[in-house]
């Protein structure tokens, strides 16, 4: 199986070039946005397993982001890494339909954990979809 | 000045230091994550050495760039926040308002942009000292500057201007102008108490969509022989 592909959002240019450098030497596929608009469009009909989103960002903020991600796919695994990570904005963030709430500095190999979580359960969602279409499909022609 | 003054005044004195060193907490953290990446990077440059994978010099080279960037930022940083602190410790002293406005520009340059503006502050031609209260001065210019960004959109600019005069300083800002409404109001009442709870006064005036506060700010040239700074 390839490795997961990841949308890095960031607009710590130098922080997010260095963690994009090291899971590349991992295998990893990974694109990098410095905003928020910029990853929404750059999410639009790519198949990223997971999309990594800071929350406080020039334009658009992360739980901004997220909606708007979440709106175009709504199986899109997004996760918020912060150093704005509040009891507050944590709870806001998964209400909002994060999947986690990292803090700042993480720890690559928990982070690359959590992103293997993400493509699994992203692959459990469209495989339901999958089924449940071919189901209403069947239901609705009588076969 | 009555009790209830007193007590909001104290208010919005503590909101705003806990405003200002809560984006320094957030630009510090920053620093400190991607430091963080950098080691991590350079640990895994070390593990392919030993595991028979050289390293090139330019890759090295390029860690040690990174590592000297992030660590002079964060010396800005802890050195702002120090001066910052220490602006609470007299309520008159001398003020080098030009290092002063420098410094607070830098601090709230974090959320121009977040609101993708950009500051235009041209250095000030020549030092200028006062006697005031330093914490208070950054409190006022720092809600004129907040005032404007509040009304900011991707690609405004916000310039500030610094001048001096016989009996005292004027701290020019212009941005966009705001909606009309109670917040605008509540601002500009908020504004105006802080100048004259320095003695001073707020010059308003709307031209073309955009705002310019005049903050005077009075204050006496220092006495010969210096003291010290803010």
């Amino acid at each position: 199986m390839s490795e997961p592909k990841v949308l890095l959002v960031d607009d710590e240019e130098e922080f997010t070039r260095t963690l994009a450098e090291r899971m590349q030497a991992r295998g990893l596929e990974v694109d990098v946005s410095r905003d928020g608009a910029d990853a929404v469009r750059r999410a639009q009909g790519a198949a990223y397993d997971a999309v990594i989103l800071d929350l406080a960002m020039p334009g658009l903020d992360g739980i901004a982001t997220l909606k708007l991600l979440l709106a175009q796919n709504p199986d899109m695994q997004v996760m918020l890494l912060t150093g704005h990570a509040t009891l507050e904005k944590g709870v806001e963030a998964v209400k909002s339909g994060a999947i986690e709430f990292l803090e700042k500095p993480v720890d690559l190999d928990l982070l690359l954990g959590k992103i293997r979580e993400a493509r699994k359960t992203g692959q459990q969602l469209r495989e339901k979809r999958i089924a449940e279409s071919l189901d209403d499909i069947l239901r609705s022609k009588g076969w | 000045m009555d009790e209830a003054n007193t007590e909001r005044r104290r208010d919005t004195g503590l909101a705003f230091f806990g405003a200002v060193t809560a984006g320094i907490s957030h630009d510090l953290n920053n620093v400190i994550s991607t430091i963080d990446q950098v080691t991590g990077l350079l640990a895994d440059l070390v593990a392919g050495a030993e595991a028979g994978r050289p390293v090139p010099l330019e890759r090295l080279q390029t860690v040690q760039e990174r590592l000297r960037r992030q660590t002079t930022r964060g010396a800005g940083i802890i050195k702002r926040l120090n001066t910052f602190a220490h602006s609470t410790d007299e309520l008159r002293r001398e003020i080098s308002l030009d290092v002063l406005l420098a410094d607070l520009l830098a601090i709230g340059q974090r959320y121009v942009d977040l609101r993708k503006a950009r500051l235009e502050a041209p250095a000030a031609p020549a030092p200028l000292r006062i006697v005031g209260d330093p914490f208070r001065l950054q409190q006022a210019i720092f809600a004129a500057l907040q005032r404007l960004l509040g009304s900011a959109e991707s690609g405004d600019t916000i310039t500030v201007a610094l001048a001096g005069g016989k009996d005292g300083a004027a701290v020019t800002l212009t941005g966009p102008l705001g909606a009309a409404g109670s917040d605008q109001d509540a601002g500009r009442a908020q504004l105006e108490g802080l100048l004259a709870g320095l003695g001073g006064r707020l010059e308003r005036s709307v031209a073309a969509d955009r705002e310019t506060l005049v903050l005077r700010i009075p204050g006496e040239p220092p006495p010969a022989g210096g003291g010290a700074e803010a």
